[in-house]
């Protein structure tokens, strides 16, 4: 079985193909979405999802959230003592939401097609991959975001004379994604594909703490973000749930409780917009371009489709409405749209008879090539020159080769440094890796090195070179960058990950609901506070005495009590 | 390239787009990435053929249209656009067109609010942004700009020309504090390179940050001026093109007040700093007096004193010399 995974930045869903159907599979809580959340429980047990989103409030140091944004780095998050990697982290994800399909399915997965924002580069996809890996799920295709939610739409196969031509507009927790699809006779091609991987709901919520931060919690004392301080958790829910009550309705308050007062900021849908401009501001460039690459113009598309949950703000679907003359499509939830269409490419991936019929091809998000020096017209030399060798937004798999001769009289080897990026200098662009070939010693000019590279369907680039003269071949599959971990890098934390002791899938409502009245403790005052500390004692005793029935009935009982004080839950 | 899509030769896109996609689904990329490639060049070009023997005019290629271009020429386009040369009013009934959109619509009346007023909207932000231009106010110009671009009042590729005039206004304007100028520049994100760039303000935007960097330059120097001062000369002074100032530092270089040791540390220090002087002189034209940096370099020119350091040393020897002989003299 394979099944289909979008990994986000704020929450992530798995599914699998059935009976012609995407079908979702709900976690052990019985939602669809599990927050891309890991917390160290206090007795030393990881726990992922909700009850880790609840925890992020009232233990910060031992909670990390929105690792996506850091995949092909080697930054590490602290939970507790320990550090882990973003992939690490990821996988954890992963290997819940694995556990959630082999629970709703009865037999045991290996293979997943896991989705990726378009505009990762090279990095962020291997460290996608190794997540997969130590999540024990082969990973052979990583699916491109936008592409997804067009295959939920189900605008590929469908009416083969219906040619569309689509735009998909992404806009999830942490990055931005644009991309010109080509739909034609059961074919979808990705056009061209263009985004921000460092611009998502995320960002919004922090321009509202930010806003907060230099209004009302400056007066009141608040100390500014150091470490991820409690009240600074605090403020960023209350910031995120400001965030979703304002596509509703025309203001919302944020209460913050600090020194046994509560700090109250009331933000009225204007005063949103007005400190989101910078950043919707920064949405405009990658529709632009991705319009201009595919060669298509506003008027030439049939249809826009939304994807990613921060599309719901009144102020992004204003934008997008305007620039385009019309309202998108968006009846599938833009929570799981992308979810919906891995488990579309899964069902393709196993050749299902009723998808036999669409063929996907997509572009490579970036230019790619190789540093070199030139000569100018008074025969100074040039360095650090960036030469592309595959262009941006060309169909993949691509195999394209360019020419190189040496410089100096003698030379010995040619160094390969291969970079991705769009800067006329190598130096603005980023370093994928490098190597050496050897040439026989002569006269400059007269070696040359034929480069090839190939890149394919996943988006992971090999780089070969040839001496023409001696057919020696060098090459390499670029790995082994800063960000990306190597093979035995992956078996080691494999072995460690195993170690790490998860909270078993029977216990995550149990551990939800403790989650969750622990952050409603350290967020309430007053007369609250107490009922709600009163509540869980009593609820953790009933744990305690193992009866299951007895917990069960506890635990409604919380959960409903619960409901009563916190009526803003989300997922 | 009929051959390998498996048509007789044809103009028709449509039947080239048939045979394409039914020989795509009979391989797999990833296991025959070379079939693929055979296929997909084949394709490409007989689609350019097809385009070219139909003389249809290509999509226009580096520039995406704008909202006045929309009613203009839409030869190969079949989607009518019925919403005319202002481009700026929305047309309705292509929801209604469209079975899917009308589904997904929550209410017909999100779309009125959403599209509503664009166009008075759109003509007051302009008139705002007009406005603050003629009165040199650049930051509320930004201000104004970024605000109308982030509300969609602006049709796609419209406000980097916008922000052009903004950024050439405030560079002429050599009135215009560093700081605000940088924040002008940071407000439009003017401020460092932009790989969505057109291509088409570069040069401007090559200056808005050569001048920037000035700025920065200038402001590091002052600060590092201010708190010591090298040599005992006042930079400060020097720099602020206080000619008191030169003369004195100057004077005290040629007098020799300073030692030959002070000096040569001074030109060490000095050399670079009116390299990047000069550099930078375009943007600090106001700040910075070209006769002043001239000044500096004549009185830079090393002092004539070490050669008569080392004549000392010989006349010392000599006489050293002289005195050993009389010495050995008088012994005899």
């Amino acid at each position: 079985m394979i099944i289909g995974i979008d990994l986000g930045t704020t929450n992530s869903l798995v599914g699998y193909w059935r009976n012609d159907e995407a079908i979702l599979i709900p976690n052990a809580l019985g939602h669809l979405l599990t927050p891309s959340c890991v917390s160290l429980g206090d007795d030393g047990q990881i726990l992922v999802g909700l009850p880790a989103r609840e925890r992020l409030a009232s233990h910060p140091h031992r909670t990390a959230a929105a690792f996506k944004r850091y995949m092909g780095t080697e930054r590490l998050h602290f939970l507790g003592e320990k550090g882990f990697r973003p992939e690490e982290l990821s996988a954890l994800v992963l290997r819940s939401l694995k556990s959630d399909a082999e629970a709703s399915l009865g037999q045991t997965v290996h293979e997943a097609v896991i989705t990726v924002p378009a505009y990762f580069n090279d990095a962020q996809r291997k460290a996608t991959k190794a997540a997969g890996e130590l999540a024990g799920l082969k990973v052979d295709i990583l699916l491109t975001e936008p592409t997804a939610a067009a295959l939920a739409y189900g605008l590929i196969g469908g009416d083969a004379s219906d040619e569309q031509t689509l735009l998909v507009v992404d806009l999830g927790g942490g990055t931005f994604d644009v991309s010109v699809l080509h739909c034609f006779e059961g074919v979808t091609e990705v056009r061209a594909t263009a985004g921000d991987s460092w611009l998502g709901g995320e960002d919004f919520v922090d321009a509202i703490v930010a806003a907060f931060m230099t209004g009302p919690g400056r007066d009141a004392g608040l100390p500014m973000a150091k470490s991820g301080a409690s009240v600074q958790g605090l403020l960023r829910r209350q910031a995120e749930l400001a965030k979703r009550e304002l596509s509703d309705h025309e203001s919302a308050t944020i209460e913050v409780p600090y020194k046994g007062k509560a700090i109250s900021w009331t933000l009225s849908r204007d005063t949103f917009e007005q400190i989101s401009e910078p950043l919707l501001l920064r949405l405009r460039s990658p529709i632009e371009r991705a319009l201009r690459d595919a060669r298509v113009r506003p008027t030439d598309l049939t249809r826009i489709i939304f994807a990613g949950g921060a599309t719901r703000m009144p102020m992004f679907r204003r934008l997008i409405a305007r620039l385009f003359q019309r309202l998108p499509v968006q009846h599938i939830n833009p929570d799981e749209v992308v979810g919906r269409g891995a488990a579309v490419r899964a069902g393709m991936r196993m050749r299902d008879e009723g998808l036999k019929e669409s063929v996907l091809t997509d572009v490579c998000p970036f230019t790619l090539g190789i540093e070199t020096t030139d000569q100018d017209v008074r025969g100074r030399r040039v360095h650090g020159l960036f030469s592309p060798i595959i262009e941006r937004n060309t169909i993949i798999p691509a195999s394209r080769s360019k020419t190189f001769s040496t410089i100096d009289e003698n030379q010995r080897a040619i160094s390969v440094r291969v970079f991705q990026g769009e800067g006329r200098l190598s130096k603005d662009n980023i370093l994928l890796g490098a190597f050496k070939v050897r040439v026989p010693p002569g006269p400059a000019g007269k070696e040359s090195i034929d480069v090839r590279f190939t890149y394919d369907t996943s988006g992971l680039l090999e780089v070969e070179a040839s001496v023409l003269s001696t057919k020696m071949r060098e090459r390499i599959v670029i790995e082994g960058n800063a960000g990306v971990l190597s093979r035995e890098q992956i078996k080691e934390r494999l072995d460690s990950l195993a170690k790490l002791k998860v909270h078993p899938r029977n216990q995550a409502e149990n551990m939800a609901v403790i989650a969750r009245a622990e952050r409603l403790y350290e967020e309430r005052l007053g007369v609250q506070r107490d009922q709600i500390g009163g509540w869980l004692t009593e609820f953790l005793s009933r744990v305690e005495d193992q009866d299951p029935t007895e917990i069960e009935h506890a635990r409604s009982v919380l959960a409903e009590r619960l409901d009563a004080v916190d009526d803003k839950f989300f997922l | 390239m009929w051959q390998v899509l498996g048509i007789a030769a044809t103009d028709d896109p449509v039947a080239i787009r048939r045979a394409y996609a039914a020989r795509l689904k009979a391989l797999d990329p990833d296991r025959d990435p070379e079939e693929f490639w055979a296929l997909r060049r084949a394709y490409e070009s007989a689609l350019a053929r097809a385009r070219h023997s139909a003389r249809s005019p290509v999509p226009p290629p580096p520039q995406v249209p704008d909202a006045e271009s929309n009613g203009g020429n839409a030869a190969e386009n079949e989607s009518e656009n019925a919403s005319g040369s202002d481009g700026n009013l929305v047309n309705t009934s292509e929801l209604e067109r469209d079975p899917v959109d009308s589904a997904a619509v929550r209410a017909p009346t999100e779309t009125d609010m959403l599209l509503a007023n664009a166009q008075a909207e759109s003509g007051a932000a302009l008139g705002r942004f007009r406005g603050a231009l003629s009165e040199r106010d650049w930051s509320a110009a930004a201000r104004e700009l970024v605000s109308a671009s982030a509300r969609g009042l602006l049709p796609l590729a419209n406000e980097e020309a916008h922000a052009a005039e903004v950024m050439k206004g405030a560079m002429a304007d050599r009135d215009l504090s560093a700081a605000s100028f940088r924040a002008v520049a940071q407000q439009l994100h003017w401020d460092g390179p932009l790989t969505w760039s057109r291509g088409a303000h570069d040069k401007l935007r090559q200056q808005v940050w050569a001048r920037i960097d000035a700025e920065n330059w200038y402001t590091a120097l002052l600060e590092q001026a201010s708190y010591r001062p090298p040599g005992g000369l006042n930079l400060h002074g020097w720099l602020g093109g206080d000619p008191k100032q030169i003369e004195r530092g100057a004077a005290m270089m040629v007098l020799g007040y300073t030692s030959a040791n002070n000096a040569r540390r001074l030109k060490k220090w000095l050399d670079p700093l009116l390299v990047q002087a000069e550099q930078h002189q375009p943007w600090l034209g106001n700040r910075i007096d070209p006769c002043v940096i001239e000044t500096l370099r004549d009185r830079l020119i090393p002092p004539p004193k070490a050669k008569s350091g080392a004549s000392w040393i010989w006349i010392f020897i000599a006489i050293a010399l002289l005195q050993v002989l009389l010495a050995l003299a008088n012994k005899n």
